[in-house]
């Protein structure tokens, strides 16, 4: 037990050692700029990325102690597809209004990233993996689908939604954008947190599960819904990221083992170092032509990917 | 006096459109354990299923210490009973240790880890562990469920199956000692000494009651041919 709480202790160390580099790492080279003001510069962005990566490993573990399953992540089942759905909506018919009121932008991600995981789980949610993901990715389509007409044919919104699609807006990180979706993404994390022990009982099956008491519905809906939150928080400040749901949980577990009390938030400290390292990485090996945290993240996460659905067995 | 603890009546389920179960009459007494024998598909699991609250579709009624399970919610319903299913299994990796930790009774776990000699398991994964290792950890967390204030009724798929002899006589020496402390088991199985250890034999065939006598009263031979072991 005391390893455990070590582990998660350094994992909380690592992360802000790896801040710090971030923050003085850039194309001017390493520092913090006379009077620290390449510190107020990056400091959003690296508060963005390390919030939004801790939102995505707690909500990572969350899909996959709900569909039990390893395999599961927001990316990859279409949830964030839905969340830059709704953005692109409200995008269109929202005008110059919405920059305004940037907690629409969270709203309206929320509400995609809801729509998508409720039709996942209508679908896909009760079968088999293979079920799953193939129904994600089908959703995953439809909603990238829906996010590029409303790209195209509102010119006005094209370049910002095109660079969400390539999870390309850390870069765009200013205080005022990211405190709605920082705040959102705590409170995901936080109401996830608490669902550890339900998850667990949750691992022996559903029925068993409800012969001992758990009102497996509830628990169902709540992690679905805060998954969501999670997700549509993250993207508000990301874009689309795919695998860091998917990698942080699968690390953790190798870490400090499958109970999800001790896993979770490990998962949420793994995926806040992923996302930050992916992040500093794709902007310092090339500041000119910087690399999104999505595509470094791509990068790591597809090998794991393959090689997770390699020793899985149905 | 013992009390009834479980009472049937006219219970039918359907799945799909075909009849599981066809209007089950059963009761079953405090301090009683019933084996439920038939061949495959007879319903055995089924009616298992919904006596555990499972089947929400069942029709007629079943009521729990005169409680109506199809009416209360799962919570309450598992206040009732503990429940193994035939197929038990675990998403994730977990120790034996992490199982005692799911027990609202780890100490009540560890107990019955004790006694089907995996003790020193307690820090392996299930991955680790043979299918009848496995299985003992799943009966141990069912067994502790029981607990403590106890637990009127245990529900048991197929507790033998994967075990072998030593492990399997723990079983039946586990059942014993619960009827004894007044609890209701139930275990649907194919295992010929688990079912005549019972005071009672119910036979099912294709979703019928056709029999319900104490061992005594069922001979070796046909019982082996009700089973379905042919």
């Amino acid at each position: 037990m005391k390893n455990k709480f070590g582990i998660i202790g350094g994992g909380f160390l690592i992360i802000v050692f790896v801040a710090l580099i971030a923050l003085a790492l850039g194309s001017a080279g390493f520092g913090w700029g006379k009077d620290y003001e390449l510190l107020a510069l990056r400091l959003p962005r690296v508060f963005a990325a390390v919030i939004a990566g801790f939102a995505l490993g707690i909500g990572g573990g969350t899909q996959q102690g709900l569909f039990r399953n390893p395999l599961a992540d927001p990316g990859l089942t279409g949830v964030f597809g839905g969340a830059l759905l709704g953005i692109a909506l409200l995008m269109a018919g929202g005008g110059s209004w919405i920059w305004e009121n940037t907690w629409a932008i969270s709203a309206a991600a929320f509400a995609g990233a809801s729509f998508i995981s409720i039709l996942l789980v209508m679908v896909g949610g009760r079968g088999s993996t293979s079920k799953l993901l193939l129904t994600g990715l089908g959703l995953n389509a439809f909603a990238a689908a829906g996010t590029l007409i409303i790209a195209n044919l509102f010119s006005s919104s094209r370049d910002v939604l095109l660079s969400g699609i390539t999870g390309d807006w850390l870069g765009l990180a200013t205080f005022s954008s990211i405190a709605w979706p920082v705040g959102l993404c705590l409170t995901a994390s936080i109401l996830l947190l608490v669902q550890g022990r339900a998850l667990d009982q949750l691992s022996l099956g559903e029925e068993v599960a409800q012969t001992r008491g758990l009102d497996v519905n509830a628990v169902r809906r709540r992690g679905i819904l805060f998954t969501a939150l999670a997700a549509a928080a993250a993207t508000c400040l990301v874009g689309q990221v795919a695998f860091v749901g998917l990698i942080a949980p699968h690390c953790a577990r190798s870490l400090i083992g499958p109970r999800h009390k001790f896993m979770l938030p490990l998962a949420g400290l793994i995926g806040a170092l992923l996302l930050l390292s992916a992040d500093t990485l794709g902007r310092s090996l090339w500041p000119q032509t910087p690399l999104s945290a999505a595509a470094m993240t791509a990068l790591l996460g597809a090998p794991v990917f393959i090689w997770i659905a390699s020793r899985h067995h149905e | 006096m013992n009390s009834v603890l479980i009472h049937c009546s006219k219970l039918s389920v359907e799945q799909q459109g075909s009849p599981i179960l066809k209007e089950i009459n059963l009761e079953v007494l405090s301090g009683h354990s019933l084996g439920i024998v038939g061949p495959n598909g007879a319903g055995k699991t089924t009616l298992l299923r919904s006596l555990a609250g499972l089947i929400p579709h069942a029709r007629g009624t079943i009521s729990i210490e005169g409680k109506n399970t199809l009416s209360i919610s799962p919570i309450l319903l598992s206040e009732f009973l503990s429940y193994l299913p035939q197929n038990p299994a675990c998403a994730w990796d977990f120790t034996v240790r992490d199982f005692g930790e799911l027990s609202t009774h780890p100490d009540l776990f560890k107990h019955w880890i004790n006694r089907f000699k995996l003790n020193e398991k307690l820090g392996s994964p299930l991955s680790q562990l043979s299918g009848g290792e496995k299985k003992s950890v799943h009966l141990s967390l069912a067994f502790s469920l029981l607990g403590s204030p106890f637990k009127k009724v245990l529900l048991l798929d197929e507790p033998t199956a994967a075990l072998d002899h030593d492990r399997a006589h723990v079983v039946a020496l586990a059942i014993q000692e619960f009827i004894e402390a007044g609890a209701a088991v139930l275990c649907a199985t194919h295992d010929l000494s688990l079912a005549q250890s019972c005071k009672e034999i119910l036979v099912l065939e294709a979703g019928r009651v056709i029999q319900k006598n104490a061992p005594a009263d069922i001979s070796p031979s046909e019982l082996i041919k009700l089973i379905g072991n042919k």
